[in-house]
């Protein structure tokens, strides 16, 4: 009996080793809150354990490939440890900063919520406040510069090119695919310019739609499959105003200077498909 | 002063035209003024009606020829009682006449913008009996489209020569941008091609709209909720091409535009004969020129607006000065490089520029780095030494930059600083020039199977012998 707990007093002692040496791999779900839970956990672990940094890790969403000598913890969303997380980032950083999170979580990289994580990180090692993001020698911080400039050249082509189509109720509704989850910063932008419409956007890559009553807040809703046919449902006047724009459109171009290489070039065919001119 | 006696013998039938007809032969109208960005204010909506303004403007199409679409683009009417040379609606003219009706035109604004289709609306006229009654009728349909729509979106009207001060002033205050056409550089050019119009009908307006921005700036800086005149500020359009003037000239005034009128924007626009008028160049019928001629003169029309705007930006945010950029021994611009190319190459003697130490007007000259680039690499250094890796996360086009920087005391490759060898690097990076423009600036004509006597224009006459 004595024999059995030396042995297993042993084996957990080991465990105890082998857990300080070997990577740390935090799993959250691929959101801004899922990064901000995952950050929240490491901080607490590492000083309530008094361990290091150096062996930690996230990835959000799938994990592609597992590595060896590593343990593997699965991050739960919580609202309130993200909200912890976000104050924090706006007192030190800045909002700006934060803003450029935003961003950058909203594209798809494998490695973005780790250069979130490193950069914050980084930031509070060298005490950099509000120039974190000049820090562009170190390349957490330029990767997340060059993530966050992405994903908002993505939001500012949408912003200019959706269209919203009139259905038989008044609401206005609009497809779009971006590359990077963007509908939540189109909603204040919308909000802002039509506060007394009704309007829908539907992103047909995420199955996300952002909805907008009048008067009220935005709500972003997660779709459930149904692939909307608005067609069947357009307003008479609809029709009038898009036969109307295509006249606008196809009689400003002045003819001696055609140039579709250029029209190309300017609206790439994946959003040329979504605009009602083309 | 508008005898209307003088109104071309041709009777205009007044003929009732469906919405889609008017909106045809307006937008057609009106699509020769180059002016229709939507920048320049920035008002959040108030949650009362329908729209808000973005200062950098937002593009919401490209139109075949590769122009940006923002802004619903139309006449209020292609009536007009002026005959300039250049236009298509001037009396002369056989050509539909038609105008919206207030109505009609705050319905096509609204229904468009609620699509998210356009940002504003950009409203010109053909005169109709009066600059005054012309602007007027305007001003109406405006009035409407702020007060009863609600309308909060970004509006641009453009002022008809020889308005006076009062309408100019009711209507300041109801839009975001006014401005009025230069359309010359000169007063030479003008009095040939524009009987109706002069140099002062023009400036006096201008003058007027810079003192109402001024006046109303001084008012909010003391008063927050004072009506604001013109936030968007003031601009112009000068054509290219129809007469002779060097771009020398045209820079230069473009220059005291900005300085004396304090303008956002100068706008340039290529010259295409529309009219066919044999007393300006590309009528078809000039004997002079063949058809592929005609092609090529065009071609060359294009690059040089395309170098002008090159030259415009160049003295807006890079701080270059009008002579600087060309001279009276050089009055026109080189066709195989663009303005600061060509300047870094004429002024070797200051490169290289070592990244980490030079001061931000000297970056500003460096071909590959731009106003946002600098701002980066100012802000970056301080907290740590760059490298070129850390320049191309950056956004420094250092195919062009590596020939004149180098960062720690070293250059990217080995670099010569010698004018011949960097020129060929620099052509090498193509740019795209138009037909019938030849990288060493000569001029070329297609040959054909049919003709007998192909002629070879030498460099020496090429149309940017320099």
């Amino acid at each position: 009996m004595s024999n059995d707990n030396i042995i297993s007093d042993n084996m957990n002692s080991s465990n105890e080793i082998m857990s300080n040496d070997c990577n740390r791999i935090y799993v959250c779900s691929d959101c801004i809150e899922g990064i901000f839970s995952a950050i929240y956990d490491i901080f607490t672990h590492v000083s309530r354990h008094e361990t290091t940094h150096d062996n930690c890790k996230i990835i959000a969403g799938e994990i592609g490939n597992f590595e060896l000598f590593s343990e593997y913890i699965d991050v739960k969303t919580d609202n309130e440890k993200a909200l912890k997380v976000t104050r924090k980032i706006c007192d030190r950083f800045g909002f700006e900063c934060y803003q450029s999170f935003l961003y950058a979580a909203s594209c798809n990289d494998d490695k973005k919520a780790d250069a979130i994580y490193k950069s914050i990180l980084t930031g509070l090692r060298a005490g950099a406040g509000f120039k974190l993001l000049n820090m562009w020698t170190d390349k957490n911080i330029a990767h997340i510069n060059i993530l966050s400039r992405s994903a908002f050249n993505e939001f500012a082509s949408w912003r200019e090119f959706l269209q919203f189509h009139e259905l038989s109720n008044n609401t206005l509704f609009s497809r779009i695919a971006p590359k990077c989850d963007i509908l939540m910063f189109l909603s204040s932008h919308f909000a802002n310019r039509f506060p007394n419409e009704d309007f829908m956007i539907y992103d047909e890559v995420r199955d996300k739609y952002l909805v907008h009553e009048k008067q009220k807040e935005c709500v972003i809703i997660i779709g459930n499959g149904i692939n909307p046919d608005e067609e069947t449902y357009f307003s008479d006047e609809d029709i009038k105003i898009d036969k109307l724009f295509k006249i606008f459109t196809s009689t400003i171009a002045i003819k001696e200077r055609m140039n579709k290489k250029l029209q190309q070039q300017l609206i790439p065919l994946r959003i040329q498909n979504y605009k009602i001119e083309f | 002063m508008n005898n209307l006696s003088t109104v071309s013998p041709i009777t205009h039938v007044k003929e009732e035209l469906s919405i889609y007809d008017k909106l045809k032969i307006l937008t057609d109208a009106a699509k020769y003024d180059v002016a229709c960005t939507s920048s320049g204010s920035d008002r959040q909506g108030d949650g009362t009606g329908i729209g808000n303004t973005l200062s950098c403007g937002l593009c919401h199409s490209f139109a075949a020829d590769g122009r940006c679409i923002s802004l619903l683009k139309v006449l209020f009417s292609n009536e007009c009682i002026y005959d300039c040379k250049y236009c298509i609606n001037r009396r002369s003219n056989d050509v539909r006449r038609t105008s919206f009706t207030p109505l009609e035109l705050c319905e096509l604004t609204i229904q468009f913008y609620r699509r998210n289709l356009i940002e504003g609306l950009f409203l010109s006229s053909g005169i109709i009996n009066s600059p005054d009654y012309t602007m007027e009728l305007m001003y109406t349909a405006i009035n409407m489209l702020r007060t009863k729509y609600r309308f909060q979106g970004y509006i641009h009207v453009k002022a008809i020569p020889g308005a006076s001060q009062s309408i100019i002033d009711r209507l300041g205050l109801i839009v975001d941008r006014m401005s009025i056409n230069l359309e010359f550089p000169t007063g030479d050019g003008l009095k040939a091609l524009c009987p109706n119009k002069t140099r002062e009908t023009i400036l006096k307006p201008m003058r007027m709209i810079q003192n109402g921005i001024t006046t109303s700036r001084n008012e909010v800086a003391l008063f927050k909720n004072a009506p604001s005149f013109v936030p968007a500020g003031q601009s112009t359009q000068m054509i290219i091409g129809a007469t002779n003037e060097t771009d020398y000239q045209i820079v230069n005034v473009a220059a005291k535009l900005y300085e004396n009128f304090n303008l956002k924007r100068v706008f340039y626009s290529g010259f295409v004969n529309v009219n066919n008028d044999p007393s300006l160049p590309g009528a078809i019928d000039d004997i002079t020129f063949s058809a592929t001629d005609t092609d090529a003169i065009k071609n060359l029309t294009l690059l040089r607006e395309h170098r002008l705007y090159q030259a415009d930006f160049l003295m807006r945010f890079y701080e270059f000065k009008a002579d600087e950029i060309l001279s009276k021994e050089r009055p026109f611009f080189n066709t195989m490089l663009d303005p600061k190319a060509n300047w870094a190459i004429n002024n070797l003697s200051i490169f290289p520029v070592e990244i980490n130490t030079a001061d931000k007007t000297t970056l500003l000259r460096v071909p590959g780095i731009g106003p946002k680039s600098v701002r980066k690499i100012l802000m970056a250094r301080r907290l740590a030494p760059l490298n070129f890796d850390t320049l191309k996360k950056m956004g420094v086009v250092l195919k062009r930059a590596l020939y004149f920087i180098t960062c720690n005391g070293k250059m990217m490759y080995p670099t010569k600083i010698d004018e011949d060898y960097i020129t060929r690097n620099l052509l090498n990076i193509n740019e795209r020039l138009p037909e019938g423009v030849c990288r060493d600036g000569s001029f070329y004509k297609q040959l054909s199977l049919f003709e007998t006597n192909p002629e070879i224009i030498p460099k020496s006459q090429g149309v940017f012998a320099s």
